[in-house]
């Protein structure tokens, strides 16, 4: 059979991408779904499965997804606020730039650094909390905050989640056309009249979507959970990392029926998420 | 007083200046069109009336009341967009329907409203639907009922037609102007499009460079362009610089050749004016009441369908363009032959020398006609 010329040219251009994806994921995650499915000499069970319903594994999910709905909530909240005041001509081109390129830059800014920048900073000797402890009396931990605890690695994962928010949400934010709110005026309706008919239901389904794909991102995240809370936060991640990385709690199965978990919770995130994506595109078109 | 009086807008853009000198009256009822190129400030003084733009200079009134200084929601207008701009989250009843929630109307007399609105634009059985399940010409259809439905003072258009395709442009452009004269409501019509202005207008105001050109009826715009933009681009002319021949005479030179105007032509003697002559004015052969004749040799020519073009070269250099129609375009001469243009002393129509001055006078309303 005859392959055209750009038949070829577009199989090399694919064909790299597709080798990545079948090494690192397709192969990986067959290998985690057999594996959840088998005991440590490879005969078929359920007992892996079964493990997922025990009340330390039920807990570390329990966490898991109230940090995530936590940072995927407030980060949602403040990244549509950061993409709607950048919307429009109030604000300088060059601002908005900055903010968009700082916005790329912060939304994969995690792991080691920026659990180290976090106690840098916001640690019980940080400079903030030296700072304020200091200069205006005000004792952070005395308080009750404690950055190694769930609240403190909410407030670490908005660090990404606000800034990875303002770059998903920002076309949805930028569809909203200048010609709506005029005949909107024209017809009548206040500036809040407006963004409460028109605006938050236009953009509810795109905001819910990138809430959704905000929670999958805070639910997958380890590094910086690990190495700025180390286990002292029960985590799906870390309960996973527990099972496989060779130490008393090995079992690599029932990491793999952990992971398996998350890839179901993640997957529903992400089809949830692109078909409210699809809907939305298709009403600003 | 008018009914709409805009007198003496100015905006400007930084260093850019949009608009000068906007001023127009227009009655109740009227349909008014603003005619020019792009970025001639047509669509600026429209959003200076809307409210959307401040002007730097000048004053708004509608009714009486000066509304320079309110913001859109208190104007009372209605306005359609280019883009349609309908709200995407609600359906074609919800549209239309929009500005008499806001404004606190109770859900029957709304009802009545939204169901008199859609037979208005022969959408009954659109009413629910969204406007991405709608095609171009319905779209518009819908934004022109949501604008009416609030019974606005004055009904702005913003190129309404400009994003459709030919056949719907023409059979919309009857609708709107049908719905306009039916409620009778005074219309400003933005358009660049010289046959659309034409056509639907009581007066057009032809503009240029944010200045007033010429402001009439269409037949005054189009027979007696005063001035040489107006004559170009209101349809086609041919623009004559010709020589005085006597002060406050009628008799003109252009080379050699003696044309007569058909008015008195003031200025000095031998000093330059401009005249305009349109292709469709000129014939090949001499015709009653033809005495001006201007020899000519033929560059090529065009059958456009209803007439055939001949573009000429002038003596002296200067191209110029023929329309020939009815039984004498079945044999017009080739390309290479010799030709004498015939045309009447009115159609030698006399511009304004002076850009800024015909501007000047062209700021007020120029038309006697009303609705």
């Amino acid at each position: 059979m005859l392959v055209s010329r750009a038949g070829v040219l577009t199989a090399m251009g694919v064909g790299p991408f597709a080798l990545f994806a079948l090494l690192f994921l397709l192969l990986p995650t067959s290998n985690l779904l057999i594996g959840a499915f088998q005991d440590g000499d490879g005969t078929p069970t359920w007992a892996n499965i079964a493990g997922l319903l025990t009340p330390s594994v039920i807990a570390a999910f329990r966490v898991s997804i109230i940090v995530s709905a936590v940072s995927a909530v407030l980060g949602a909240a403040a990244g549509l606020a950061v993409a709607l005041a950048l919307r429009g001509d109030a604000i300088p081109q060059v601002i908005r730039q900055a903010v968009l390129t700082v916005s790329g830059v912060a939304s994969n800014f995690a792991g080691v650094p920026l659990a180290f920048a976090f106690l840098a900073t916001l640690g019980r000797t940080g400079l903030v909390t030296v700072i304020l402890k200091s200069w205006f009396g005000v004792d952070l931990y005395a308080s009750g905050f404690n950055l190694l605890s769930i609240v403190g690695l909410v407030f670490t994962y908005l660090y990404f989640q606000m800034p990875l928010m303002v770059l998903v949400i920002m076309p949805a934010v930028e569809g909203v056309k200048r010609d709506w709110a005029e005949a909107a005026a024209m017809l009548g309706a206040s500036p809040a009249q407006f963004m409460l008919r028109i605006v938050a239901p236009v953009l509810a389904p795109s905001v819910i979507g990138a809430a959704l794909l905000l929670f999958a991102n805070a639910f997958g995240a380890v590094a910086t959970a690990y190495a700025l809370t180390g286990s002292s936060v029960n985590l799906v991640t870390i309960l996973l990392f527990a099972q496989i990385r060779g130490d008393v709690l090995h079992d690599p199965n029932l990491g793999y029926a952990l992971a398996l978990g998350m890839v179901v919770v993640t997957g529903l995130c992400n089809v949830a998420y692109l078909r409210l994506r699809a809907f939305s595109d298709r009403r600003l078109r | 007083m008018s009914f709409l009086t805009v007198h003496g807008l100015r905006k400007a853009f930084g260093p850019v200046v949009a608009v000068q000198d906007f001023s127009l009256e227009a009655e109740r009822g009227e349909f008014i069109s603003l005619l020019g190129p792009s970025g001639c400030g047509k669509t600026t003084v429209l959003r200076m009336i809307a409210g959307f733009e401040r002007p730097t200079a000048g004053r708004v009134v509608i009714d009486g009341e000066d509304v320079t200084d309110l913001p859109t929601r208190a104007r009372r207008i209605g306005m359609v967009f280019q883009s349609y701009a309908l709200f995407p989250n609600l359906t074609v009843e919800g549209n239309i329907a929009f500005g008499l929630k806001v404004a606190g109307i109770g859900r029957e007399a709304i009802a009545t409203r939204v169901k008199e609105m859609l037979g208005l634009i022969g959408l009954q059985q659109l009413g629910g639907r969204y406007p991405m399940e709608l095609s171009g010409g319905q779209q518009q259809r819908v934004a022109l009922a949501r604008a009416v439905a609030i019974r606005p003072r004055i009904l702005l258009l913003d190129e309404p037609l400009s994003a459709l395709d030919a056949k719907i442009r023409v059979s919309l452009r009857e609708e709107v102007r049908g719905i306009q004269r039916e409620l009778g409501i005074t219309a400003i019509f933005v358009t660049h499009d010289q046959e659309e202005a034409l056509a639907l207008s009581h007066r057009v105001v032809v503009m240029s460079e944010g200045w007033v050109e010429q402001t009439g009826t269409p037949a005054e715009v189009y027979r007696t362009p005063r001035t040489p933009f107006v004559a170009t681009f209101v349809g086609t002319a041919n623009v004559l610089p010709c020589r005085i021949e006597a002060a406050a005479g009628k008799v003109v030179r252009y080379g050699a050749a003696r044309l007569t105007a058909g008015q008195a032509v003031t200025g000095a003697v031998g000093e330059i004016v401009q005249f305009a002559v349109r292709p469709e004015a000129i014939g090949l052969q001499r015709f009653e009441g033809a005495s001006n004749s201007l020899a000519a040799v033929v560059q090529d020519t065009r059958f456009l369908g209803p007439v055939v073009r001949l573009r000429v070269m002038l003596e002296g250099g200067l191209p110029a363009v023929v329309d020939v129609h009815g039984e004498g375009a079945r044999d017009v001469p080739a390309a290479g032959a010799a030709v004498h243009l015939w045309f009447r002393p009115e159609s030698l129509q006399v511009l304004d020398r002076h850009g800024h001055g015909a501007r000047a006078a062209g700021s007020g309303p120029g038309g006697s006609s009303g609705p």
